[in-house]
């Protein structure tokens, strides 16, 4: 009765070949039903081979899902009492050939086996029972997906529920706090945020620490341009194990995210929308114009009393500034420049989505657009999205389908231009309260208006931050395209392959335009214009194989992998237009010439991997995996290097000794090891170059060249080996917990070794040092309420990590890291954690009794009082040391919903303890007193000789020493945030069947919605330099802001 | 399986992998060059460093400053107080922190390295339009700029290591120092007799090297080697004879004020640069290389009124011990002289007035352009080659002959000072030296007299420079002769500490 066809006699080169220029291929069928048939093309030199696959009278299709409905790919489906079976794919679908009265039996590793009978259906959807209950999920790792009872990685994955338990610009904003060992930092309010991921602690210097982001099997493409509407889960791939099947850049942990697939049965039609009001969450304590004059009047007396040489210069204010001040010398105008600065700002968002499923075709299509204003006036950003998808089986060995995707987005970002220079978030801390926004005649005030008599500022060397705003565009545009088109091929009932081919173009530009008035250094208006393109490429072919004997479980995994990167970018930039309407629309009007400037790099990557799963009764499960890897970055003989790793777990709870607890529902035990590179370094630096220098000749622009990179043909890969012990644990069938414990430890740094500048370079890129990071995490769930109307489940999740510099370069001489412009502000020293804070010691202010010791010092009392480490009364290199860190010592994530019929509430609250600030502001207006408004909170704890007790200086004009930091500098960023409170309703069935709809929900929320912390400017989580170590180095970054949302998402 | 097998062996062997791995760079090109402009690229390239320590970086770091500030003639001005460096110099506290010396060794050496590049691969160019000529040329120049270097680092830091082949590998940085005397004597004297005898022309209007600038370092450096450390006192003579070898050419002028412009207005005009009494400079050009100079010794309180910048840092000002020192009739001391103290606001309806600032930078096309100026850097001028001469001969032969007399007093009679006649060689070496102090001041070049002659000008005499009190009270000691090599150099190579 069973007929065994040869029908697909194909060409397997040809058919790669299709999947670029589109050939032809040849499918022969012996006899009906034939699904295609294309005309023959004959190639030379073909290898044939042949793929076998079972027709019967009546075809059966559906899903095998779990009790979740999420598809379980790699299922069996067997016509039982025969050979005849099919293996579902990998959204779990299947079509199998059988006879009208036979019975479908299905099995999955993990879930009871399932018998159906066909009864004369056509389509059979299959929910299979999980045999160990609730906690079973599916896991998308790396090429493909497991069991999460299989996994024997450390491996996290985030649902879409989670990740639109808030709104989000990004889906990394939406990651935050929701896996055990990765910390997402945002160091800016603005919207967009500025975030900084990083898995399991930083283990690079020089080259990135950023993870690897995979969408969709895409790899690297730009996670910003995605909508997290789109997206079905992201699974966070942490220890060597998982990531070595990325060998090449899995060091810094794999984000996977799976963009949402159709389901079957009736047309997905969906829309949710929601607006948003932010406001200023905390205000920032500085001085208003009574006080402010009070400290100019001690200032003054501190200038008089230890620089009377000055004294002569200073202003009379109530005399020399009668349109500032009353006749009693009181100030006229109390500006709250945070208040002209910031505003209430609103945004809205909008997301469509259509989909539907059929045994042929799987497709959707969905549109984003978000809108956000910030909350500093005239910055937004705005968001779109796009996104088709498309599976289209032609019979039941062949799928073709494909993504294409499109994001763009635009934002207008004003406080990061020139930081350490003049910012309108600097300005709106710094900027004197006794200045009006405007003057009289309209013109915005600025620091001209209160001279010393020798011409000198009196108070501030900047401009109105109403005036910086309104007067200067920063706009930055990013398009990304990103298209995937594969074919699907079972090639046996164990046997798959897939080949695909991807391309991201993604262009990045800036418009950046400055007005004449606005720069007191230029004095010119100036515009910039600025172009990245980004052409990335991917060739990916997989090899599957999965079988199941008796015991015995094993999957395989084959690919090869080809990737080109392409980065090409031109700027242009020019100054002194005559006139403030061109912007930067007309660049060639500057009157001073364009300088203008493009340059290309490219890189290659070439990958061979394999990854072996077996598992044994189900108890015993070891995985090994293996990537080869070429990289074009590195020396012609160092390309290629080999990634292996191997883990292996123990499903204690399934032993007959636990089998019957009634405590320990589920124990497993893992342990994994494996070793994953880094490459994250720019192109051609195993090369070597020059750099390009301009000469004068003739007083015109000659070309010249000198010496760039040093070439190192031996320039070889970062590697890092990962040790990872897990334990899986349940209690009760209500408590899960999840623990790993890793060391990572990453050699052959990828270091910019400091070389003499003798040499005539000040470092090379070399393979020395070593770092470490060592850690725990914890993920706690746990149901603590089940009932039929109230719920009420809590997830924690904890994380320790230490990263710890073990060796550097040849000596292991101190490295210095300084955000630009200043000293140096870190350090990597060995033995101690990476980028650690470096200065000297604050121990107090000199007391007037010490004021003979203080002049040793050429100091007076009131000054700061440093530590003299090596008492040579001097203050020098020698006298400073670590002085803190921007690391967290720990972190903490508590989440907690709770369900109540049909109403739900989900809170969220982040714990970050031991991460030290710097505050660079703080050093500019209460160390010194000279140039701008301060801080209240330390200008009332400021030196006097009735308060000598203290740790901030008198009110005096200038520093003792601008040559490193000192720890009085360096604040306790601890905070406890609460990150998001969300409320909402679902209505019942009953009201939406009358509406049409399947599915109405409401809510509102708020986010950061209380910040709890010692530190005394807007928020502790900051960064305002974009360097790799700049986390935590503040001055005066854009607050974060309380939002509040309400939302709505309906489905037809 | 076959089947298998075989589609394994397809997808594995789809691309040859080394070929699908080697990048190469459009951008640049490989490190050496291939033809004649890559050759000149490389030249050009050395004179990048040139300018060095006359950028201002940062707010307000100028390492030119820490040539100046522990002469006694200048102070800095407290409105630059985050700029520690100069502060630290100007109380004779060498420290190896300090940024001005790194900014400056750096400099000097990257530019070396940029000269052993050019000097190591242009040999090795084939390419016909590369003549024997131009290539002789170009490697003339490179051995000037090097030499230059050199003669610099080994003045202000004493002890320094030499390195003439380019760098391969990081371990080229494992190596020590070199006594003063090898650094004169294996690199100096070498390189510059190699540029004497290459194919150069004895003037650049456009600012290449010349066979004058060539000539007149070779002077400096025979006059320097004659003095401390080395103390070569034969080499007064050769010092004499190169300073002659450039006056007698006539190539060379002294600026002189006329109807239209004072000399001074010639020496601080850009329109003036690489003419006339300027034998070499560094080189700027507005908006392609902006000079800094300008803005940084622009008066603090005439921002925004005697130039279009309203910020000035007016960085360095004239101590009132050397103003002082000027004779009354000195035109070099009167208002816009080398000094100035009122000048016109921009729009020309003001005097504004200040405290004694210097003028010598004060180009007047810079009023519309600051903070951005075209103004080159003078590294030498004829004024210095004549007081060489002056001194050099004085000192070979014992006493001045006419030609010396003539040298000084070309130069006093410009300052409107009265002709020297009838000295002896002791009275003849204190008013050169004094001129010297007078006429050069402000151009980095005061420092070296003091080192090779191991005096001070106190504004009246010539004292020995340990000892020496200057006007802020801080006295001169051992530790004042040399700056210290910077301690981020021996942190990553210990042997340069020893």
């Amino acid at each position: 009765m069973r007929k065994k066809n040869q029908i697909l006699r194909k060409d397997i080169f040809a058919l790669l070949t299709l999947a670029f220029i589109c050939t032809a291929y040849q499918v022969r069928a012996d006899e009906p039903p034939t699904m295609i048939n294309y005309k023959n093309v004959e190639l030379e030199n073909i290898k044939h081979i042949e793929v076998e696959v079972y027709w019967q009278q009546t075809t059966v299709n559906g899903t095998v899902t779990d009790n979740a409905g999420i598809p379980l790919p790699g299922a069996t489906i067997l016509e039982k009492g025969t050979t005849n079976g099919v293996i579902s794919d990998f959204d779990g679908n299947y079509s199998i050939q059988v006879s009208e009265d036979a019975i479908l039996e299905v099995s999955f590793i993990g879930y009871s086996t399932k018998e159906v009978a066909v009864n004369g259906r056509s389509e059979i959807d299959i929910v299979m029972e999980s045999e160990l209950g609730a906690l079973d999920e599916v896991l998308v790792v790396g090429y493909g997906s497991q069991k999460k009872t299989d996994v024997t990685g450390s491996v996290a994955s985030v649902s879409s529920d989670k990740l639109l338990e808030q709104p989000s610009v990004s889906p990394i904003e939406a990651l935050n706090g929701k896996v055990a060992g990765v910390s997402v930092f945002n160091g800016s309010g603005r919207p967009g945020g500025d975030f900084r991921v990083k898995i399991r602690g930083s283990g690079s210097i020089n080259a990135s620490n950023d993870p690897l982001y995979v969408i969709d099997g895409f790899v690297g493409a730009d996670v910003n341009l995605i909508n997290t509407n789109d997206i079905e889960s992201m699974s966070v791939l942490k220890d060597a194990s998982a990531t070595a099947i990325y060998g090449a850049q899995g060091a810094n942990g794999v984000v996977i995210i799976t963009t949402k697939k159709a389901k079957r049965g009736k047309l997905n039609l969906s829309y949710s929308g929601s607006f948003g009001i932010s406001k200023q969450a905390n205000k920032v304590d500085v001085l208003d114009a009574n006080q402010f004059m009070e400290m100019r009047n001690r200032l003054y007396d501190d200038i008089r009393k230890y620089r009377p040489s000055e004294a002569d210069n200073l202003v009379d204010y109530a005399n020399d500034y009668p349109n500032l001040f009353n006749p009693d010398g009181s100030p006229i105008y109390n500006t709250n420049w945070q208040d002209e600065v910031l505003r209430t700002a609103y945004s809205n968002r909008h997301y469509i989505s259509i989909s539907g499923a059929s045994d042929k075709i799987n497709s959707g299509l969905s549109i984003g657009y978000q809108d956000e204003e910030g909350i500093m006036k005239t910055t937004y950003l705005k968001k779109l999205t796009a996104r088709f998808f498309g599976e289209y089986r032609i019979n039941e060995a062949i799928k073709f389908g494909g993504d294409f995707s499109y994001g763009y987005t635009k934002q207008n970002r004003l406080d990061d231009y020139r930081v350490g220079g003049l910012t309108p978030t600097r300005a709106m801390i710094e900027f004197p309260p006794i200045l009006p926004v405007t003057n009289s005649d309209g013109t915005y005030s600025n620091s001209d208006d209160i001279l010393r008599k020798n011409g000198a500022w009196d108070i501030y060397y900047g401009v109105n931050p109403v005036g910086l705003l309104n007067r200067m565009e920063r706009v930055f545009l990013d398009y990304q395209a990103l298209g995937n088109f594969y074919i699907d091929l079972q090639l046996s009932k164990n046997f798959k392959f897939k080949t695909s081919y991807g391309r991201q173009l993604r262009i990045s530009n800036n418009r950046e335009y400055v007005d004449r008035d606005w720069d007191t250094y230029v004095n010119m208006n100036q515009a910039d214009l600025g172009q990245r393109s980004n052409d990335n490429q991917q060739f990916e072919n997989l090899l599957t194989y999965s079988n199941k004997f008796k015991n015995h479980n094993i999957d395989v995994l084959l690919g090869a992998s080809w990737y080109r990167y392409n980065t090409f970018s031109w700027s242009a930039s020019a100054s002194n237009f005559s006139d403030e309407f061109y912007q930067y629309y007309n660049i060639g009007l500057g009157t001073n010439p364009p300088n203008v400037g493009s340059s290309e790099t490219s890189s290659t990557l070439n990958s061979y991997f394999g990854r072996l799963n077996y598992s044994f009764k189900n108890k015993y499960m070891v995985t090994a995996t293996a990537r080869y890897d070429g990289s074009s970055r590195f020396g012609s003989n160092n390309r290629y290097a080999m990634f292996p790793s191997f883990a292996a777990a123990w499903k204690v709870g399934e032993e007959e000794f636990l089998n019957q607890s009634k405590v320990i529902s589920n124990l497993k035990l893992r342990a994994s090891w494996g070793k994953t590179g880094n490459n994250a370094i720019g192109d051609y630096l195993a090369i070597g170059s020059p750099s390009t220098q301009i000469v004068i000749f003739n007083n015109d622009k000659a070309i010249g060249t000198t010496q760039g990179t040093v070439p190192n043909n031996d320039l070889k890969w970062e590697q890092t080996a990962e040790t990872n012990f897990g334990v899986d644990v349940g209690f009760f069938d209500r408590i899960s917990l999840t623990g790993n414990y890793y060391i990572r430890k990453t050699n052959n740094l990828l270091f910019n070794q400091p070389l003499p500048i003798f040499t005539g370079y000040s470092s090379a890129l070399t393979n020395i040092g070593s770092t470490e990071n060592k850690g725990i995490e914890l993920a706690l769930d746990t149901k603590n309420i089940i009932s039929e109307n109230f719920s009420w489940n809590t997830t924690v999740t904890f994380s320790k990590n230490k990263s710890i510099v073990k060796s550097l370069g040849a000596n292991n001489a101190d490295l210095f890291i300084n955000v630009p412009s200043y000293f140096n502000t870190n350090i990597m020293r060995v033995g101690e954690e990476l980028a650690s804070f470096w200065g000297y010691t604050r121990i107090g202010t000199w007391d007037i009794d010490e004021a003979d010791e203080a002049a040793k010092y050429n100091l007076v009392p009131g000054d700061v009082k440093l530590k003299d480490v090596n008492g040579d009364y001097k203050y020098d290199i020698k006298d400073r040391g670590i002085i803190g860190n921007a690391s967290r010592d720990y972190e903490m994530n508590i989440n907690n919903t709770l369900v109540y019929k049909n109403w739900d509430l989900t809170f969220d609250i982040q714990v970050s303890q031991g991460a030290d600030v710097v505050d660079a502001s703080y050093i500019f207006i209460n160390d010194r007193y000279n140039y701008a408004n301060g801080y209240t909170k330390f200008y009332n704890q400021a030196w006097t000789p009735e308060n000598q007790n203290t740790m901030r200086p008198r009110v005096r004009p200038n520093l003792d020493r601008f040559d490193a930091l000192d720890s009085g500098q360096v604040f306790d960023g601890s905070f406890i945030r609460g990150r998001n409170i969300m409320l909402g309703y679902n209505f019942n069935s009953d009201l939406l069947g009358k509406l049409n709809l399947t599915k109405l929900r409401l809510y509102a929320s708020a986010q950061n919605f209380f910040l709890i912390t010692d530190y005394h400017s807007f928020d502790p989580e900051v960064a305002s330099w974009g360097n790799q170590f700049g986390q935590g180095i503040e001055l005066n970054g854009y607050p974060k802001a309380i939002v509040f949302n309400t939302g709505l998402k309906v489905t037809f | 399986m076959k089947k298998i097998t075989l589609l394994i062996l397809v997808i594995f062997s789809l691309y040859s992998c080394e070929d699908y791995l080697t990048e190469i760079p459009k951008s640049t090109k490989p490190i050496g060059g291939i033809n004649y402009s890559d050759a000149v690229a490389s030249v050009n390239g050395i004179y990048t460093y040139l300018r060095s320590p006359y950028d201002k970086r940062g707010y307000a770091n100028m390492p030119f400053s820490s040539l100046e500030v522990q002469t006694g003639q200048y102070f800095p001005v407290n409105f630059i107080s985050q700029e520690t460096g100069t502060f630290l110099t100007y109380n004779l506290n060498f420290t190896g922190s300090n940024s001005n010396y790194q900014d400056i060794w750096g400099a000097y050496y990257q530019g070396i390295e940029a000269a052993n590049i050019a000097l190591s691969t242009i040999p090795n160019i084939n390419d016909p339009e590369l003549t024997d000529s131009e290539k002789s040329r170009l490697l003339g120049e490179a051995h000037f700029l090097r030499a230059y270097y050199y003669f610099k680092l080994v003045q202000l830091f004493g002890d320094i290591p030499i390195k003439l082949e380019p760098t391969t590998s990081p371990a080229d940085g494992k190596i020590g120092k070199s006594p003063i005397k090898d650094v004169y004597e294996i690199v100096i004297v070498p390189d510059l007799e190699f540029a004497e005898s290459a194919d150069i022309p004895f003037k650049s209007l456009e600012g290449r090297v010349s066979l004058g600038a060539i000539k007149s370092l070779f002077a400096k450096v025979y006059i320097t080697m004659a003095g401390y450390p080395l103390n070569q006192t034969e080499k007064f003579a050769l010092a004499r004879d190169k300073a002659k070898e450039v006056i007698s050419n006539g190539s060379y002028s002294l600026f002189q004020s006329d109807a239209n412009l004072t000399w001074f207005d010639k020496l601080n005009n850009s329109d003036f640069d690489n003419r006339e009494e300027h034998i070499f400079m560094a080189q700027y050009a507005l908006n392609l290389v902006n000079s800094t100079m300008p803005i940084y010794l622009a008066p603090v309180e005439g921002a925004g009124k005697i130039t279009v910048s309203t910020l000035h840092f007016g960085g360095l000002r004239p101590t009132q011990q050397f103003y002082d020192s000027y004779a009354p009739n000195d035109l070099r001391a009167q208002n816009r002289g080398f000094f100035f103290d009122e000048y016109p606001n921009v729009a020309g309806d003001e005097i504004v007035e200040f405290e004694r600032s210097v003028y010598k930078y004060f180009d007047k096309k810079f009023i519309d352009t600051a903070p951005y100026s075209s103004k080159n850097q003078p590294l030498i001028r004829y004024a210095d080659i004549l007081l060489i001469y002056a001194e050099a001969q004085n000192e070979a032969e014992g006493s001045p002959n006419a030609m010396a007399y003539e040298a000084i007093n070309s130069v006093r009679l410009r300052a409107g000072l009265s002709p020297l006649s009838n000295l002896d060689k002791e009275q003849f070496k204190t008013a050169v030296l004094r001129e010297r102090a007078w006429e050069l001041t402000c151009e980095g070049q005061v420092w070296y007299d003091m080192k090779r002659t191991q005096k001070a000008f106190d504004g009246t005499t010539f004292v020995d420079l340990i000892g020496y009190t200057k006007p802020n009270g801080k006295t001169f000691t051992e530790e004042n002769i040399y700056f210290p090599i910077p301690q981020s150099e021996i942190d990553i190579n210990p042997l340069l500490g020893e």
